[in-house]
């Protein structure tokens, strides 16, 4: 497998910027414009698939959390972290499109009269969360016990931020994305949706593999820096 | 009164949770045994909290001042003040709520008093919810008083069955940020930059909370004409009704050397 | 005779979108290369020194 894996993903991620390359050419050039939103509604066929992808990395995130706390094999803590870094790469490139998205449709850069904005933007809040409670704590075990609890806890409440956003605006519901679509629109976000989604396996692989030998090392190198007995144990059942 | 009452039951109901837990049909009188051991672990945390009671006080307190700085920075327009006031005491709260469960685990961080907790033979989950069940309280203490510098500070005109109603839905809103926000100052207590960490994760996780009880609050105060109140208060409980589950389910995990 | 309410223009924020997307893919892509690369020569380092 750790031999395999690599060139899974190589292939994954090569196929997504072949895909991404082939999709935003047809949503750029080959689409036509929108009845009311003319050409800026190209941006939607990068947008909306990063946000699929994005919210679908945290749902692995939510997954590999579980089987991290269930089995307590490291590989699914590195799993985690990594999709949910992947997710937070995407979130921040659908808040920048965004708002590249809003100035010309709205006039302004932000507004939290979008649901789906301010949705996104609060997801991209609880999820970095999740990485800078990682980010301070020094024991393996530890670290991938709170990882997974802290992704499952934020996880739960995407569905109610969510619903929360939207009645705290729904007076001011704005239209953000085009209601009706034709095929021309729809097969260049489909195309990019897979796009974003190979890139993205490719991308969590890697992360994962990086995550890998970073703990390697750390077991390597600092052998006497685990302090208490349970991480002992831990370590135990990673080897 | 009460609570040096339930201070001098500390002791004989953690005597009795031992024996519950060590008996071999542990499963089987779980029930009873697991509300008795959260009696315990509250008990303990009221105790402590009515010993240390200049925490309590420092802690209400910085609700108070919080309340008086929003007013100065919203400036001193009455119509403003009134209009974020709803906010202004949702915010006090959170405010509070974080110095509140950041101490309830920097208590047990000293002298290793967590690790002592955990090897006695108590349920973690007793732990997480008489943990959980006095950070509502001690958090819903803050309501009147802090609903009581609202009415002086921002001149809100609220009749008394609207105060009895913000009081009710301050304890929910104080029972949803409880829940997250103990299971994480579980850990964060145990990470390096404690402080930093816990508001880090612990606001954006409770935005529902802020959102719904400054709404459901607005409309307590101002006057409810589509009737909306029930479907804000709702969401609370669900909140809270999700994570007082969750927290149950993963704070053991948490909390486990 | 584009109707009322079309919004006219607005290439620039369209390859503005697709610009920011793709340096932040490549970006993150190179930032994964750099932090594999560190990691494989800090094991390179240590195989040395002890292996």
């Amino acid at each position: 497998m750790p031999v395999a894996r690599p060139r899974l993903s190589t292939v994954s991620g090569l196929l997504g910027v072949v895909l991404l390359l082939a999709g935003s050419y047809l949503g750029l050039f080959v689409a036509p414009p929108e009845r009311h939103m003319g050409d800026v509604v190209r941006i939607v066929y990068v947008h909306v698939p990063s946000a699929w992808i994005s919210m679908l990395c945290y749902t692995f995130a939510f997954g590999f959390a579980i089987a991290s706390l269930w089995t307590r094999r490291p590989r699914w803590d590195h799993l985690t972290t990594a999709a949910v870094e992947v997710g937070i790469v995407l979130n921040v490139l659908l808040l920048v499109q965004g708002m590249l998205f809003a100035r010309p449709t709205w006039g302004i850069w932000w507004t939290w009269a979008d649901v789906r904005l301010v949705f996104s933007f609060l997801m991209f809040l609880l999820f970095a969360g999740v990485l800078a409670l990682r980010a301070f704590v020094d024991d393996p075990a530890r670290r991938g016990t709170w990882t997974a609890i802290a992704t499952i806890t934020a996880f739960v409440d995407v569905p109610l931020v969510y619903y929360c956003v939207r009645w705290w605006r729904s007076l001011h519901q704005m239209q953000s994305t085009p209601e009706t679509m034709d095929a021309a629109m729809k097969l260049p976000m489909r195309i990019n949706a897979f796009a974003v989604l190979f890139l993205a396996g490719w991308f969590i692989a890697r992360r994962a593999e990086l995550e890998r030998r970073r703990q390697e090392i750390d077991e390597v190198a600092e052998p006497a820096a685990i302090p208490r007995a349970g991480s002992i144990a831990g370590t135990g059942v990673e080897a | 009164m009460s609570l040096s009452q339930g201070g001098a039951g500390v002791e004989g109901r953690a005597h009795g949770g031992r024996g519950e837990a060590r008996g071999p049909v542990q499963g089987g009188s779980r029930g009873g045994g697991l509300v008795r051991e959260i009696g315990a672990v509250l008990a303990k945390d009221l105790l402590l909290e009515w010993r240390g009671r200049a925490r309590l006080l420092a802690t209400v307190l910085f609700g108070v001042v919080a309340l008086a700085l929003f007013s100065f920075a919203a400036g001193a327009d009455p119509a403003v003040l009134d209009r974020g006031a709803p906010g202004f005491l949702v915010l006090a709260l959170l405010l509070s709520s974080t110095l509140a469960l950041g101490e309830s685990f920097r208590v047990e961080q000293e002298d290793s008093a967590m690790e002592g907790l955990l090897l006695l033979p108590i349920d973690p989950h007793a732990l997480f919810y008489g943990k959980a069940l006095g950070n509502t309280l001690f958090l819903s203490l803050l309501g009147p008083v802090l609903a009581v510098a609202a009415v002086v500070f921002y001149a809100v005109d609220a009749g008394a069955m609207a105060l009895v109603k913000l009081v009710l839905l301050w304890v929910l809103a104080a029972a949803g940020l409880s829940a997250p926000g103990t299971l994480y100052a579980a850990m964060t207590s145990r990470a390096r930059s404690q402080d930093v960490l816990l508001p880090l994760v612990h606001y954006p996780l409770v935005i529902p909370v802020l959102l719904a009880s400054v709404k459901a609050i607005d409309l307590i105060l101002n006057g409810d004409p589509m009737g909306q109140l029930g479907s804000w208060t709702a969401l609370l409980a669900g909140f809270a009704l999700a994570y007082w589950s969750l927290g149950g389910v993963l704070f053991p995990l948490a909390v486990e050397e | 005779m584009a109707p009322e309410g079309v919004i006219i223009g607005g290439w620039s924020f369209v390859v503005a979108a697709y610009v920011v997307t793709a340096a932040g893919l490549v970006l993150y892509a190179w930032s994964l290369r750099s932090r594999l690369n560190k990691i494989q020569s800090r094991i390179g380092n240590h195989e040395r020194d002890h292996g």
